[in-house]
């Protein structure tokens, strides 16, 4: 494999997107400053909330406020980015951009990698202004001591998550609206992955079905690194769970992308929205 | 030994129960100019499609320099451009020039060589000084236009051209069919090309295909259709074409 090629692919890629994105420019400037009016709302909620929820919340340092900043921060990267894989083939269906860029030779997962990094990239920084904003503006102490160790997380979780992104993608090239894969995770990983509050709230059996979602593994993981001071092996559990999910999910989704793209081309129907 | 750019071996396509390519052969030798004409759905497009690797034939084979398009699809599709009918196939926020660099790095063109091709490609469409223009601005032979300079950017040896000339102005067309003419006489590209301009088929192509219902009617250079269907050497095109397709 050419590595200069893939990488001037990806490169391609992110560019277009950047010139794309800042030519909508008040789109652009409402995603960044989006942020602080969530942040602002959930410090008046946690005011409220108090010491009430302390309990549960007593692994994590025992404030709510960093807490679900970390959560939102996390959730809100993931939907985004997350719901690009099938989103950008949307769009490119629509535009009529497919069957271009599939007439040159450029390899799946370049295709597929290319198409979200941009999202990947901007909303890792949405992530980054999230924790800024609550512990520059609202005091939170972050262990910002271990970002490489924050950072090898969120790989970990984009590996896990970009699984069931190219699932959803595989469904859109089949189906071409509609988007129950992404929607169904989404959803399960807001009740379910501990974004709003801590999984030990939840009765067991829900524990369960909670524990094998990539969310949980990497909200606790974040949570671990960035607001305790545990040692970094306590959360080994939870980085073999995301692991899993991008070692098996990862080659299960591209083959199944591939067989929908297959069909596609069967039916003639790669270009149609 | 065979020089063939394009085979097409008994090439079959359905859609459903609905069979739109049959028993489809025929050869362009590098260098060569090979027309399909047929009437709208006589299945030109999906066979072009089939080319470029965006289709997958229900039967035979399709090859590119020898290479399968579906069994060796990558190697395929650097040997071909494709120029598709639709405009839409560009970012409409980003300038034509800005469209052609991105196409530019899938075709694995990079470095100081990448601008040089991109400045000769919009010179050679008539696009010179509209490169830095949004593709959003652009008129549908611009459209058009900035399709063929995309296809011509990693030097293909073959070409592959949806009705190409479709939404182009007269001196634009003249000047993109001249530009095909040169492509195949003196860069030896082999050019497969559907047209529904029956002068255009006349004054580029060396052979012509007739495709109705999905099979090929006549295939062969001008004089020889007109020999196959049994009509004087000075018959026009339209005739020609209204004899094979029966009048549709």
């Amino acid at each position: 494999m050419d590595l200069n090629y893939q990488s001037s692919i990806l490169w391609a890629f992110l560019r277009r997107d950047i010139i794309n994105e800042v030519s909508y420019k008040l789109s652009f400037f409402l995603q960044l400053f989006g942020i602080f009016p969530v942040v602002l709302m959930f410090f008046f909620l946690s005011r409220l909330v108090g010491s009430a929820i302390s309990g549960p919340l007593q692994p994590y340092g025992g404030s709510y406020f960093p807490f679900v900043l970390i959560g939102i921060a996390v959730q809100n990267y993931l939907t985004l980015s997350l719901s690009r894989f099938s989103g950008s083939l949307r769009e490119s269906q629509l535009s009529g951009t497919l069957e271009a860029v599939l007439a040159t030779p450029v390899c799946l997962p370049s295709f597929l990698m290319g198409s979200t990094a941009y999202n990947f990239v901007f909303n890792a920084l949405r992530i980054f202004i999230y924790l800024a904003v609550g512990s520059l503006l609202f005091d939170v102490h972050f262990n910002w001591a271990r970002l490489p160790a924050v950072l090898g997380v969120i790989c970990l979780t984009i590996a896990a998550f970009s699984s069931l992104g190219i699932f959803s993608a595989g469904f859109i090239m089949l189906f071409k609206r509609g988007d129950p894969i992404n929607w169904g995770f989404n959803v399960i990983s807001w009740l379910l992955g501990g974004v709003y509050y801590p999984v030990s709230v939840l009765p067991l059996w829900l524990q369960k079905i909670a524990s094998i979602i990539p969310m949980t593994h990497s909200l606790e993981a974040l949570r671990w690194i960035l607001l305790t001071d545990r040692g970094l092996s306590c959360i080994s559990d939870h980085l073999l769970v995301l692991g899993l999910w991008g070692v098996i999910g990862l080659p299960a989704s591209l083959i199944c992308f591939r067989a929908a793209l297959n069909r596609a081309r069967v039916q003639g129907t790669l270009g149609h929205y | 030994m065979n020089n063939s750019a394009i085979e097409c071996i008994g090439l079959k396509k359905t859609f459903g129960n609905k069979p739109v390519l049959q028993d489809i052969h025929f050869s362009i030798n590098e260098g060569h100019i090979l027309a399909l004409v047929g009437p709208n759905g006589a299945g030109k497009t999906t066979l072009l499609k089939i080319f470029a690797s965006l289709i997958i034939p229900t039967g035979g084979k399709a090859l590119v320099c020898g290479h399968d398009v579906i069994r060796d699809s990558i190697q395929a599709k650097r040997k071909i451009g494709f120029v598709p009918s639709e405009e839409r196939s560009f970012y409409w926020r980003l300038s034509g020039r800005q469209n052609l660099r991105f196409f530019a790095s899938l075709h694995n063109i990079r470095g100081k060589g990448r601008n040089s091709k991109i400045k000769a490609a919009l010179e050679a469409v008539g696009l010179k000084d509209k490169g830095n223009v949004p593709f959003k601005e652009y008129s549908s032979g611009m459209k058009q236009a900035l399709g063929i300079a995309r296809s011509m950017l990693h030097d293909p040896p073959v070409l592959l051209l949806d009705e190409p000339t479709r939404s182009l102005s007269p001196d634009v067309a003249r000047k993109v069919r001249g530009l095909i003419h040169n492509k195949a006489r003196e860069e030896g590209r082999t050019i497969l090309i559907s047209s529904h301009n029956l002068t255009e088929v006349e004054e580029l192509a060396d052979r012509i295909a007739v495709l109705h219902h999905g099979t090929i009617k006549a295939l062969g250079s001008l004089n020889d259709l007109k020999t196959q269907a049994g009509l004087s050497q000075s018959t026009d095109m339209d005739t020609l074409f209204e004899h094979f397709t029966n009048g549709c």
